[in-house]
């Protein structure tokens, strides 16, 4: 039993799901369920489509390199059945999630940090390079500036 | 889910290139064939200068379908074109190499020697 990757939106296909389809050349590709299946009959670029996990690692939303994601990489070399190592691993692999899990959380936190800190900048420059007052037409006079004071009565202001 | 009037690619080198359906070999009225059920089957068009010729009636073997394939342990296989071997009566392929891939249900159906000669069985 192998738990494979969705070809279209990488996550990950269990055993009775999805379908497999075989191209002439023998490629195979998997499914995960009918929406992927049908995106790649559409010819749909995985990388275009905003919900694949190959449009957020293009997109640097999601992390792409980390030594986590070297656990998970296909070794085509079968091993021999230990039971010490199977143990192990079975202990391992939560560990490793709960790492990978706290990594990129980390990565997703960076990045809102940074793209408000760029919307800050541009922000800033945006007011200091500011657009024409509101009522440019009339020139500088109609500058209108608004004070929290009133203008006082007309029988009260003083005659001039 | 082949029937008679359905094109068949071939996936050796005995000499057809393309096959179409004429009647499927098995129980009565049997209304489609898939991946392993043998098929009677009229060329229509060969390679030339081979020992087949256009127009033969041949027996063939369906390898790939489009229609999908379910497998008891869940996996469902779908295949890009429907395409056959050609075989004589018993079951011993006529050419000499399998081209694409093969599903494995051949090898229980006694197809032993298309399933050895296949690039790539699935």
């Amino acid at each position: 039993m192998r738990l494979e990757k969705c070809w279209f939106c990488s996550s990950t296909v269990y055993p009775g799901h999805g379908i497999q389809f075989v191209r002439n050349d023998a490629k195979i590709f998997r499914f995960c369920r009918s929406k992927c299946h049908k995106n790649f009959k559409m010819k749909r670029n995985p990388r275009k489509v905003k919900w694949t996990k190959a449009y957020r690692r293009v997109h640097g939303k999601d992390m792409t390199q980390d030594s986590t994601f070297e656990f998970e990489r296909k070794r085509n070399k079968p091993e021999r059945y230990d039971r010490n190592l199977a143990e192990n691993v079975l202990k391992a692999i939560p560990k490793i999630d709960k790492i990978r899990v706290t990594r990129e959380e980390r990565h997703h936190k960076n990045r809102s940090l940074l793209e408000s800190s760029i919307m800050y900048i541009v922000w800033i420059c945006g007011t200091l390079v500011s657009s024409p007052p509101p009522h440019e037409k009339h020139g500088r006079r109609c500058f209108a500036i608004r004070t929290s004071r009133r203008l006082p009565h007309k029988d009260i202001r003083p005659h001039v | 889910m082949i029937q008679p009037k359905t094109h068949l690619n071939v996936a050796d080198n005995s000499g057809a290139r393309q096959l179409m359906c004429i009647r499927i070999i098995g129980a009565g009225n049997r209304r489609y064939a898939s991946i392993g059920d043998i098929v009677v089957a009229v060329i229509k068009e060969a390679v030339p200068n081979m020992s087949l010729e256009r127009s033969e009636v041949i027996r063939v073997v369906i390898v790939r379908t489009c229609k999908e394939l379910k497998r008891s342990n869940g996996m469902i296989i779908q295949y890009d074109d429907n395409a056959a071997v050609v075989i004589d009566q018993e079951g011993n392929p006529k050419g000499t190499r399998i081209f694409g891939a093969i599903a494995r249900e051949l090898r229980q159906l006694n197809f032993t020697k298309i399933v050895s000669l296949a690039p790539e069985v699935l």
